[in-house]
């Protein structure tokens, strides 16, 4: 169902802030946070999917909170230790001077190398389709202010990682991707969008079927 | 962990802080345990302090909206290259030579006097990294997020941008691997001008789709 980071055409969040000045980091918080979620997925502890999941789940006061390197942080120390690297408590002991002993060497295979056979492309750019109207369980990318809508299909992007497969770790799933464009007025309901359109990349599994 | 104090302040309450610094220090419990971790992973030989450091400046220093106004700029200058470059941005984007910067998935979107276009990432937060660098706090914000694809045209004007109502708007949700990336309109009275000159008119927000490039200098 539905959490939090799903945020497209939710309300009340108030006017964008849009004076900030353009620098990559501006806190020492957010540079060392930044630089070991890179430096965990460039080891194999981390992954985006999973990582993506991790955030998404936390709960939904703390993720309110918009403080960017402490979500990310949550979602790090939530993925280590389900992996089994750090565990609860051990930061506490760490702080205290005991490093943990007995943890794993080598990150778990966190997706099997194997590839399955890709999904079989079944739309085609130009096709009509329906999206998806039953929202999905878990981690997935179908953004859910397009669930039920209608689209057409405009560029064919090929096979991307199944992304809800990746998240529970089932394995690497091929998976076909289209970009597809809604009318904003039919999504919205909003005669007055005019001739406004929005574009979203959508996974196979998220469409219902071709729309008459 | 207890994340849940010290932050029910509204973000304005803070003269002491920039949005952008609310939005990226967390409570002193959390500034500890970040340090902490980085610490221990570095003691269990799981991260180089010497790789993060190389990963932090690379962001930091070399990739960077600079990046996407040069390819902006040479567009602009070069018809051909804007042919190329929309036909195939990860082969236009290697001409220019610009070290580790790469042009893979990403997908050029020209802005024309018919079509404004934005970038949005509803679900968290995908950014043309390869281009542009990382992206601003307020992209990765819920006021951003939930409003840019049910009212783009009030999230326009909240950043001084005012469309003509015959100019329709085409919002790119960036929900699996492609990462747009807006090439906007050259800005009038800008012949004479090289191409260094077109870059510093290229504004980060104008490729983002938020802004439109900075006037020439009368």
């Amino acid at each position: 169902m539905s959490s939090l980071h799903n945020l497209g055409g939710m309300q009340g969040f108030g006017p964008v802030w849009t004076t900030e000045e353009g620098t990559a980091f501006h806190t020492e918080d957010e540079r060392r946070v930044f630089g070991m979620m890179m430096g965990l997925m460039a080891a194999g502890w981390g992954d985006t999917d999973g990582f993506r999941d991790a955030v998404e789940t936390l709960q939904p006061r703390i993720y309110a909170r918009e403080c960017f390197p402490m979500n990310y942080f949550l979602g790090l120390e939530k993925q280590l230790a389900e992996r089994g690297l750090v565990l609860p408590g051990d930061l506490e002991a760490w702080m205290q001077g005991a490093k943990p002993e007995g943890r794993p060497a080598a990150p778990p295979v966190i997706v099997p190398t194997e590839s399955e056979p890709p999904e079989p492309a079944r739309f085609a750019v130009g096709d009509r389709v329906k999206v998806a109207t039953i929202d999905r369980q878990g981690h997935n990318r179908l953004p859910g202010y397009l669930r039920g809508q209608v689209g057409t299909i405009t560029a064919d992007r090929g096979h991307v990682d199944f992304p809800d497969a990746l998240a529970t770790r089932e394995g690497r799933r091929p998976h076909p991707v289209y970009t597809v464009e809604f009318l904003a007025r039919e999504v919205w309901g909003n005669p007055a969008a005019g001739d406004d359109r929005i574009s979203a990349e959508i996974f196979q599994a998220y469409i219902e079927g071709k729309a008459s | 962990m207890s994340a849940d104090h010290d932050h029910d302040h509204d973000a304005h309450s803070h003269a002491a802080h920039s949005y952008a610094e609310w939005h990226t220090t967390p409570p002193p419990d959390i500034q500890l345990r970040i340090k902490a971790m980085e610490s221990l992973l570095v003691e269990m030989g799981v991260i180089d302090p010497a790789m993060l450091d190389g990963i932090v400046d690379f962001y930091e220093r070399q990739v960077g909206p600079r990046n996407g106004a040069r390819i902006v700029a040479r567009a602009w200058a070069d018809p051909e290259f804007k042919q190329r470059l929309l036909a195939d941005p990860a082969a236009a984007v290697a001409e220019l030579g610009m070290p580790g910067i790469s042009g893979d998935h990403v997908v050029m979107v020209e802005n024309t006097p018919e079509t404004h276009n934005m970038i949005v990432c509803t679900l968290c937060s995908c950014y043309p990294w390869q281009t542009m660098g990382l992206p601003p706090v307020w992209f990765k914000s819920a006021a951003y997020r939930s409003r840019a694809v049910s009212h783009p045209r009030d999230v326009l004007r909240e950043f001084g941008v005012d469309l003509p109502p015959a100019t329709s708007v085409k919002v790119w949700d960036s929900t699996a691997d492609t990462r747009y990336m807006i090439l906007p309109m050259r800005p009038a009275g800008t012949d004479g001008l090289s191409e260094d000159q077109l870059a510093d008119l290229v504004t980060r927000d104008s490729m983002i789709g938020t802004g439109l490039p900075l006037e020439p200098a009368p």
